[in-house]
């Protein structure tokens, strides 16, 4: 569904991205893992076309997004950062609907979809004239995913989805999501420098160390035979020496 | 883009044209009183004239007049040739043949010479029996009290002084009014004065006759624009010789001293119907709808310029360097300057105070809008981006509303700036709560200053208020 061809970029002289090359297919749950740095960002910005990159390209459901100046297809793809994102002058129902009034669906099938996002991600439909402000991080988190899969996208990309949210709570939300995520069957492409939850999350973990691709494949292949990187990660366990 | 939105400005505000004559007076009693007297003499002869009574100083009149923003105005032949044409000493033949070629014309003097006067005490000149400058060489033990500026101007004492041969040294710099006080109360013997000053028949006061003509003569005279000879000429030439000094100051005395309008000495002394006088609230009525209009229209403009111009340079940096610089130098003009400076190109009135109200309220609204989106957190940027929202949404559901307080604060300040500035707008002639601001300052009068300020300052608090409401439910839930 998604095919990342050995993208590269720099950013003043200094690469960030060194002939990445990335293949995910409908329905899996990928991890791009690695410390702060390692360009795992700017990969999945790359995806969504927020960011050009310098050669190599990203197709996307036989779409070839270079040079797409048109925004349409980031509708294809559910968006969310680490602080969600959400805009703080909406309500969450606003927010959630922004996308799809701005496609003209009518209120009854917008407020259908507001009803079923809510129930599935558990949020109380009291929460819906809220701002963001009033809700918790988790509801908030929650809130961002909701909104990223409003259009039903085939493609979920995810920056440090938890990365905010109290041990408790981020686990908690960790399993709620992987059943969410296969529930739908849509891809997911997870960034994360948290060995853990990539573990939790993904069929296939994807090691970036200095804007290379140094590994990939399950956890088990990764433990049994994954690269020094892996090794120091596993042996320091749960997160990155970051 | 700046300079074909100001042009735009002009067209804009410049397509009203007023149809009854305009009479202009300088922002000091006699000229108002005699603006007065010529728009009564117009009316009665059912000519249509108006009054825009004290529009500033000799430059802003002139320049007006020049300019066709007024037609006529009470001028002086000594402020004709010495400020205006810098002839120094042209007699009123040859000031008029000047004055033709340029398309004014000048009536004759209308009775009385405003220049510069001694004054003493009627009792102590009739001890002395002195009636002539020149007897004054036969007292050199008198004591003179001078104004700053007569003291140094060259046609003031130094002058005096030579061609009278004046032996007095006992010479103390004073202010006006002081002077008079001090001669009421014979610590003085002898004051400079302005001929037709109110204070002369207040002290009761004679005028030593300037025997040698060493004064400059400042004959007051009317300027009219010469397209209108045929129409007011005559009408304007029926005034001439019929106002002596005397009456002048009486005249002069009766708004300072005596607290009557202008309109109604004017009226009284040309034998017409007095006018009717409008009362505190129907005045504030009148002067708080132009204040407001000034402002509003100015703000209005100020925002359909400023907020777009902020969006340029927010969008496109090259461009909102210089745009940025250009508003903030605007900003440092002085506003009496300012208007002064757009005088000959939009004439007299409102609509030169509302395009220089505008320009002012340029910089802040323009900063305003430009931090507003410049702040945008890059997350929620990146947010809107990636969501795929329209460029058209993005705009209008998410920078817009999220710059929106900054963009308040911004017009919240170009407003309050507004109300303040707007006060000088009178000296042009574009009303106010500067107008009664105006008067009190001239005639020294609390009751008219505070007329204009603490309604001026009211509308200022309440405008504060009202965007403080708007700003707080903004962000209310934020």
């Amino acid at each position: 569904m998604l095919k990342v061809e050995s993208v590269s970029k720099a950013y003043g002289g200094r690469p960030v991205l060194n002939e990445v090359s990335l293949e995910v297919a409908s329905g899996e749950t990928i991890a791009l893992l690695g410390c702060s740095g390692s360009g795992k960002s700017t990969l999945l910005r790359i995806i969504n076309g927020l960011i050009e990159p310098d050669s190599g390209r990203v197709v996307f459901r036989g779409w070839d997004l270079e040079g797409d100046e048109s925004y349409a297809y980031r509708r294809e793809m559910g968006y969310v950062l680490q602080e969600g994102g959400l805009f703080p002058h909406l309500t969450l129902e606003e927010n959630l609907t922004l996308l799809a009034r701005d496609q003209g669906w009518s209120y009854d099938l917008r407020l259908e979809r507001v009803l079923e996002l809510t129930r599935r991600l558990r949020l109380p439909p009291d929460c819906l004239g809220r701002y963001p402000s009033q809700l918790s991080g988790g509801q908030r988190q929650r809130a961002s995913i909701a909104r990223a899969l409003f259009l039903s996208p085939p493609l979920l990309l995810l920056d440090e989805p938890l990365g905010a949210l109290d041990p408790p709570v981020r686990r908690q939300l960790q399993d709620e999501f992987k059943e969410l995520f296969a529930q739908l069957g849509c891809g997911v492409v997870l960034v994360t420098h948290d060995l853990a939850e990539a573990a939790h999350f993904a069929h296939r973990i994807v090691l970036l160390e200095a804007g290379r691709l140094v590994d990939q494949g399950t956890f088990v292949e990764l433990s049994s035979s994954g690269s020094v990187g892996f090794q120091t990660m596993l042996a320091s366990h749960r997160s990155l020496p970051c | 883009m700046l300079k074909r939105f100001l042009l735009l400005i002009c067209l804009c505000v410049g397509c009203v044209a007023p149809d009854p004559v305009r009479v202009g007076s300088k922002s000091f009693t006699e000229s108002v009183i005699l603006g007065e007297i010529v728009t009564d003499q117009l009316n009665q002869h059912s000519i249509a004239a108006q009054h825009r009574s004290q529009l500033g100083g000799t430059r802003v009149l002139w320049e007006a007049l020049l300019a066709g923003s007024i037609d006529v105005y009470p001028e002086y032949t000594g402020t004709l040739a010495q400020e205006i044409l810098h002839k120094p000493g042209l007699d009123d033949p040859s000031l008029r043949v000047l004055l033709a070629e340029k398309g004014i014309g000048m009536t004759g003097s209308l009775g009385f010479n405003n220049t510069y006067a001694l004054g003493m005490r009627s009792e102590r000149a009739r001890q002395l029996n002195l009636s002539k400058i020149s007897e004054l060489k036969y007292y050199p033990n008198l004591r003179f009290g001078f104004g700053h500026e007569f003291l140094r101007r060259l046609d003031g004492w130094p002058r005096l002084e030579l061609a009278y041969g004046l032996p007095q040294t006992n010479l103390s710099a004073t202010d006006h009014d002081l002077a008079y006080r001090a001669l009421a109360a014979n610590q003085l013997d002898l004051v400079d004065c302005y001929a037709t000053d109110a204070e002369i028949q207040h002290y009761d006061l004679t005028l030593l006759e300037d025997d040698q003509k060493v004064f400059p003569q400042y004959n007051a005279v009317i300027l009219y624009r010469l397209e209108h000879s045929e129409r007011l000429g005559k009408l304007l030439q029926a005034l001439e010789g019929r106002l002596d000094r005397q009456q002048m100051s009486l005249l002069n005395r009766q708004v300072r001293l005596d607290r009557r309008s202008e309109a109604e000495v004017a009226a009284a002394w040309l034998g017409s119907a007095a006018p009717h006088s409008p009362g505190l609230l129907e005045r504030l009525l009148r002067t708080t709808l132009e204040h407001s209009r000034l402002v509003g229209v100015s703000l209005g403009l100020g925002c359909l310029i400023g907020v777009p111009l902020g969006m340029i340079c927010h969008g496109r940096p090259s461009v909102g360097r210089p745009v940025l610089g250009a508003v903030s130098l605007l900003q440092t003009i002085p506003s009496l300057a300012l208007l002064v400076f757009l005088l000959p190109i939009t004439g007299l009135g409102a609509r030169t105070a509302i395009l220089a109200l505008t320009l002012y309220a340029l910089l802040p609204i323009v900063q305003g809008t430009f931090l507003g989106l410049q702040t945008i957190p890059q997350a929620l940027h990146e947010s809107a981006l990636a969501l795929g929202l329209s460029p058209k949404t993005r705009w209008r559901s998410i920078d817009l509303p999220l710059a929106m307080p900054s963009i308040v604060n911004g017009i919240q300040t170009a407003a309050v700036i507004a109300v303040g500035t707007a006060t000088l707008a009178a000296l042009i002639g574009a009303g106010g709560y500067g107008e009664p601001i105006l008067s009190g300052v001239r005639l020294a009068r609390t009751d008219l200053l505070l007329e204009g300020a603490i309604p001026s300052a009211c509308m200022a608090l309440a405008v504060q208020w009202g965007f403080a409401r708007w700003q707080q439910a903004l962000t209310r839930r934020r």
